[in-house]
């Protein structure tokens, strides 16, 4: 997914949803990974630097290629191999990392970004979803 | 065998290698002071209507409503009275869109519902015809 408006629109909604959970004082500043093939790669990483700003990074051929260029511990050995489906979470210290493997409508729609959030919620507390 | 067939150790090293995630979610030692779940008991006692869908089925039904009234009111309205028909059926038309907003939150949907109401509205009151609106929708469309 490559599709600008697309990914700015699921951040706009994603961080509409999760305000509702986040902290005042805590700001959330994104990293858009735009990738050639299926899918895409969002990085929030939460802050009390008052930084709420969007970065559109480069446009990088996989998922795979965009996991193996930022620092992750989901997935190790060769990355480039893996394939991602549906919606990917990965929590750690104070970001988040979203991996949507598909491009699929029904993947990047409202009610799919509300329940997105309500899995990052889960898991952020402990909560295992599938 | 072939001469093309694979050794068994590049064979167990290609499925290695080729692995499928879905719908994964890991936590690794997430800072939850930075997120609040609210908690809150399961109550049965009422159960829950999606407002935002009701009032926007409810307000296309008034602007259907003052179409057929525009349309078919007899004896047929006077010119004041069918503008003022018109401006609370465009009012109706900017409460469905937003309620259609609120729910949907996609600049699609919300697009569609405005733009076919509004055309529903013009063709009621005798501002196009059917032919002028399908153009004026190819228009927006394009």
């Amino acid at each position: 997914m490559h599709k600008l408006s697309r990914l700015k629109k699921y951040v706009e909604l994603f961080k509409r949803n999760i305000n509702q959970f986040v902290s005042p004082d805590v700001k959330i500043k994104t990293t858009i990974y735009p990738v050639e093939a299926e899918g895409a790669v969002f990085e929030f990483l939460f802050n009390k630097n008052n930084d709420s700003s969007e970065v559109v990074d480069k446009t990088r051929p996989t998922i795979g290629r965009v996991l193996s260029e930022i620092p992750q511990r989901m997935v190790g050995g060769n990355i480039e191999g893996v394939k991602f489906g549906g919606t990917n979470l990965y929590l750690e210290g104070n970001r988040i990392i979203i991996i949507k493997g598909e491009d699929d409508a029904i993947n990047w729609s409202g009610n799919a970004v509300i329940e997105d959030v309500k899995r990052v919620v889960s898991t952020s507390q402990g909560g295992k979803t599938t | 065998m072939s001469d093309k067939q694979l050794p068994i150790e590049q064979i167990a090293k290609l499925a290695e290698d080729v692995r499928l995630i879905k719908d994964f979610a890991e936590n690794h030692n997430f800072d939850t002071s930075l997120l609040t779940a609210k908690l809150s008991p399961k109550d049965n006692s009422s159960k829950k209507y999606d407002n935002c869908m009701i009032v926007m089925v409810s307000f296309i039904c008034l602007v259907l409503a003052t179409i057929a009234v525009i349309k078919l009111w007899s004896p047929p309205l006077s010119t004041s009275q069918n503008s003022f028909a018109f401006i609370v059926g465009l009012v109706f038309i900017i409460v469905s869109s937003m309620a259609a907003h609120i729910r949907f939150q996609d600049k699609t949907v919300t697009g569609i519902v405005v733009v076919g109401l509004l055309m529903a509205l013009f063709i009621g009151a005798g501002i196009f015809t059917p032919q002028e609106a399908v153009d004026k929708v190819g228009q927006i469309a394009q």
